[in-house]
């Protein structure tokens, strides 16, 4: 029994590709991009979320965990997310849900059945299911095995990936899927590694190889004002995807700060804490650049 | 001086009327009354407007005529005409609401009536052409009431006629006044002024299958504004719902344009997935006007719900279905449905049920039966009742007016009140069916299966209203509206068993019991009546609204709610099974259409929506005047949220609003 390692599997997704979706959101992603909007879908394993203005200090964490993680210093509930092996037992006895696991592992089977659930809003508007991540070439045979279960039962099927994975991953997945969404970060080699930490060139390739595998794609770029909002990079973004015999589409993704309330709760950094969203004018500039 | 005198002195004629025969049947004397009250009545005035009646109904008297009960008396107009002759009045012609049904057991009517004139006849025919029928009758008294009442509506229009000849009014109006309703329409203009003129004469309750019944006349004239006055009309009077059937033609669009920003009519209409492209482009823009209008309804569902219940009901009759008062299954013309004769309120039996039978159940199946059977008792003495109401208002309250509109009364010489229509049901509708279901998830899981809380304790935290426990419940994470398979299977089993238990009952003097869940502004009222409630609902607080979640547990989006909704046995709901449901203005037309139509391929009944963003809801809530035009859907009918109480407002403000 194939498994995953899964943050939320979400319906009535309407932004994954056409018409109404289910999107299975996998946990672990290689890339660490500074905008990401979803960073609990970075680490592989599980974690745990923590609103603190949520809690009651009512204590109950502090009983259970065995790591003792949770203390009261000064009288204030602190969390020593160091110590933490992600146990969730916290999380469960929290009565507020200040305390949360960010992670669970489902099979194929389960996956499906969830996905299917919502079969007749499919049919009804040309959607589907949409495995997102996290990167879903992490998970390549999990994903591709859900992929065909879903193809098999006339579901449409679509990836949305940053492209960085092993040829053999990126396969098996194209294999299934009617549509891949497929993430460009950055068109400049230093500043893709810049930004989220990898090469930029595996994902060229994958994009080449995916176009060669006759596999219709949708180049998404989001756009980060400050980091890639440059001209050039539209430009050169717009070429790629005229290049490609499959690309259907060029997509902006204007930043939003909708994420950014996560990395609170992951005890973490927002680089990207005083970038603000971009107005309609300068979305419809980008879109038109890349029209 | 005899009591008909002294209403004479006082101004009141259709009183008068009443009292002119006294020995004659309560039919003819309520005939004569309308006849008196229509001789007389003051005349709205002429505004230049393209239909005439428009403007409100003269209701200015203490005894009014009502379509409910053919004449009432006004509590707010009783010192006009003093207690002796208030009693007089009051000791013949009372009104017939349920006499005993269980008020507790009266959510969203009791004894209600609406219904819908056969407007095409009166078209085709006009009512003079009715004479020779109404002679056949072999009732003296129904004949002669009848008569007079035709009279009486002869005089109505020749006032009107003088009236507007007086004011100089339009010549096509004086002309259509002469001509309609007593004698045929010729044309779509003259079509529209009778359906007009019959919603004054049967007190403007519904407007019925409006686009069908136009069609004859309509050469492809743009009659927008025609329809915008007729609409007005209704709305001024308090008036409710039409309908529009899947044969589309160009007045079907004419009839969603007319609606764009008005309250009422409830537009009823029925989609699938043949609907064109225009069809439901024009109702997403009125949708988009926040107006409420129109409700999305399934045609295989609710039209082959009914014929399959009553299988005498022919295709082209079913071409007349439309809601009544809100959204009560009727076969506008030749319906006397009782809509809604009583509302069961499930939750206040099931704290009945709790407090008496948990404590000995050993299983949750012990407990769960126990209730069932209580429902069923609650069942059993209101159908009783019901049939008993049904007797009493056909022998006490003869109504002539719908007795004359509505067939077959004339042909088969018989009363509307004694059933002389075609068709005949009751609706009994089931209130807090999801505060129920929930409730029992909780009651299974927390007591029954995982023991967290003894029986005593659980009843007794109920019984204080604990917030903390009360939260702990409403968190439970089993519950209806998120498409959990465990929740659905519950809400199948509940709705089933409690719908079909009408199944095999016959009302006293109609053809069957259609079973509903409708709740109009009662969901505050009867939530008065129960304590605090497993489902997480504190002691009082209002019931959850027909058949949608209950706020804030629909977590999971507008697919699975729909899906939880689905799981409900609409099947047998046929009698109005309503789902509330608020969509932002920003949701694009293609999704909005892919979950009307998904709801529908999965057995959902109909939609009724609500169109305002949670910003729009809020700023409407704080500052009234700046959103006097924005309408709600709620309990099955639709308002200006400005009229509602703050309780309301603010359980429409907590309804999950769907992108």
């Amino acid at each position: 029994m194939k498994t995953a390692e899964i943050i939320n599997i979400t319906r009535y997704c309407t932004d994954d590709g056409p018409g109404i979706r289910t999107t299975v959101f996998l946990k672990g992603c290689p890339l660490s991009c500074a905008w990401c909007h979803n960073p609990e879908s970075q680490k592989p394993g599980r974690e745990i979320l923590y609103a603190a203005d949520k809690c009651v200090f009512c204590g109950r964490c502090v009983e259970i965990c065995p790591q003792n993680c949770h203390r009261f210093v000064d009288g204030r509930h602190t969390f020593f997310r160091d110590l933490c092996l992600s146990c969730g037992s916290c999380a469960a006895v929290c009565p507020t849900q200040a305390l949360n696991m960010s992670g669970y592992s489902k099979s194929v089977e389960e996956v499906f059945e969830e996905v299917a659930r919502d079969r007749v809003f499919y049919d009804a508007s040309g959607g589907g299911v949409t495995v997102s991540g996290g990167e879903p070439l992490l998970q390549a045979e999990f994903t591709a095995a859900l992929l065909d279960m879903c193809r098999r039962a006339g579901i449409h099927t679509a990836v949305e990936t940053s492209g960085f994975g092993t040829v053999a991953a990126l396969q098996a997945v194209a294999e299934h899927s009617d549509l891949i969404l497929f993430d460009l970060k950055e068109t400049d080699e230093q500043r893709h590694l810049s930004y989220t930490g990898v090469s930029l060139d595996p994902i060229l390739a994958n994009l080449q190889l995916l176009d060669s595998m006759g596999v219709k794609t949708v180049l998404r770029l989001p756009v980060i004002p400050g980091w890639n909002d440059r001209t050039e990079h539209l430009l050169r973004a717009k070429e790629i995807a005229a290049s490609l015999a499959h690309c259907t589409n060029v997509q902006v993704m204007p930043y939003h700060q909708l994420g950014a309330y996560k990395y609170a709760l992951l005890g973490r950094e927002y680089q990207c804490e005083n970038v603000n969203e971009p107005t309609k004018e300068t979305v419809a500039q980008w879109r038109k650049l890349v029209e | 001086m005899d009591i008909s005198k002294r209403f004479l002195e006082l101004g009141e004629y259709g009183a008068a009327g009443l009292f002119e025969q006294p020995e004659r049947s309560l039919f003819y004397r309520k005939a004569m009354g309308l006849r008196r009250y229509l001789e007389t009545c003051r005349l709205p005035a002429y505004e230049g407007k393209p239909l005439y009646p428009s403007g409100l109904l003269d209701r200015d008297y203490a005894i009014v005529p009502s379509f409910m009960n053919g004449f009432v008396l006004m509590q707010d107009n009783r010192h006009r005409i003093g207690s002796e002759l208030a009693d007089a009045f009051e000791r013949e012609f009372r009104v017939y609401n349920g006499g005993s049904v269980p008020p507790e057991h009266t959510i969203a009517g009791n004894m209600s009536l609406h219904s819908i004139p056969h407007y095409e006849r009166v078209l085709r025919e006009g009512l003079l052409a009715y004479i020779p029928r109404i002679e056949k009758i072999e009732d003296v008294d129904m004949r002669d009431g009848l008569l007079e009442l035709i009279a009486g509506i002869q005089c109505w229009v020749d006032r009107c006629v003088s009236y507007l000849k007086s004011v100089r009014a339009e010549e096509r109006v004086i002309q259509a006044m002469a001509r309609v309703p007593l004698y045929p329409a010729r044309d779509i203009y003259e079509a529209v002024f009778a359906w007009n003129a019959v919603m004054y004469l049967d007190g403007c309750d519904n407007l019925g299958s409006l686009a069908n019944g136009l069609l004859p006349y309509f050469n492809g004239e743009n009659i927008v504004p025609l329809l915008e006055n007729l609409y007005d009309n209704l709305d001024i009077n308090e008036g409710y719902s039409m309908s529009l059937h899947t044969n589309y033609t160009p007045l079907t669009l004419q009839c969603l344009e007319a609606v764009k920003g008005r309250r009422r009519p409830m537009i009823e209409l029925f989609v699938d997935e043949t609907t064109p492209s225009e069809v439901w482009e024009k109702a997403f823009e009125a949708i988009r006007t926040s107006c409420g209008q129109p409700a999305f309804y399934n045609p295989k569902g609710m039209l082959g719900g009914l014929q399959k219940k009553f299988p005498e009901l022919t295709e082209e009759d079913l071409r007349m279905f439309c809601g009544s008062g809100c959204t009560e299954s009727q076969i506008a013309g030749y319906t006397n449905v009782g809509s809604v004769d009583c509302g069961i309120n499930l939750l206040w039996i099931l704290e009945r049920s709790m407090y008496s039978r948990l404590p000995r159940a050993q299983t949750f199946e012990e407990f769960y039966e126990g209730f069932i059977d209580d429902v069923r008792g609650n069942v059993d003495i209101v159908t009783r009742e019901i049939s008993s109401s049904q007797i009493k208002r056909s022998k006490y309250s003869p109504l002539p007016m719908r007795t004359l509109l509505i067939d077959d009364c004339i042909d088969n010489g018989t009363d509307f009140n004694q059933f002389g229509t075609r068709y005949k049901w009751s609706i009994v509708s089931f209130g807090g069916m999801i505060n129920v279901i929930d409730s029992l998830l909780v009651i299974r899981d927390i007591v029954f299966r995982d023991k967290t809380c003894e029986k005593e304790a659980f009843l007794q935290l109920l019984s204080e209203s604990d917030e903390q426990f009360l939260d702990r419940c409403r968190r439970h994470p089993c519950a209806f509206g998120t498409d959990d398979p465990e929740a659905n299977a519950m809400a199948t089993r509940v709705s089933t068993d409690i719908y079909s238990m009408l199944d095999d009952k016959k009302p006293a003097m109609s053809d069957g019991f259609l079973p509903a869940s409708i709740m109009f502004r009662s969901v505050a009222n009867f939530g008065r009546l129960v304590g605090a409630t497993p489902d997480g609902r504190p002691a009082k607080a209002p019931l959850c609204d027909s058949l949608g979640a209950i706020y804030g547990k629909d977590v999971k989006g507008p697919t699975a709610l729909l899906r939880s909704v689905a799981s409900l046995d609409l099947e047998r709901a046929i009698g109005t099974p309503v789902l509330n449901f608020n969509i932002d203005p920003e949701i694009e037309d293609e999704k909005l259409r892919a979950l009307i139509l998904g709801y529908m391929a999965l057995g959902g009944q109909q939609m009724q929506l609500s169109c305002a963003s949670a910003e729009t809801l809020q700023e409407a809530y704080d500052h009234p005047e700046l959103h006097r035009n924005l309408v709600v859907r709620v309990g099955g009918f639709s308002d200006y949220f400005n009229n509602l109480t703050d309780e309301m407002k603010r359980m429409i403000i907590a309804r999950s609003i769907h992108k």
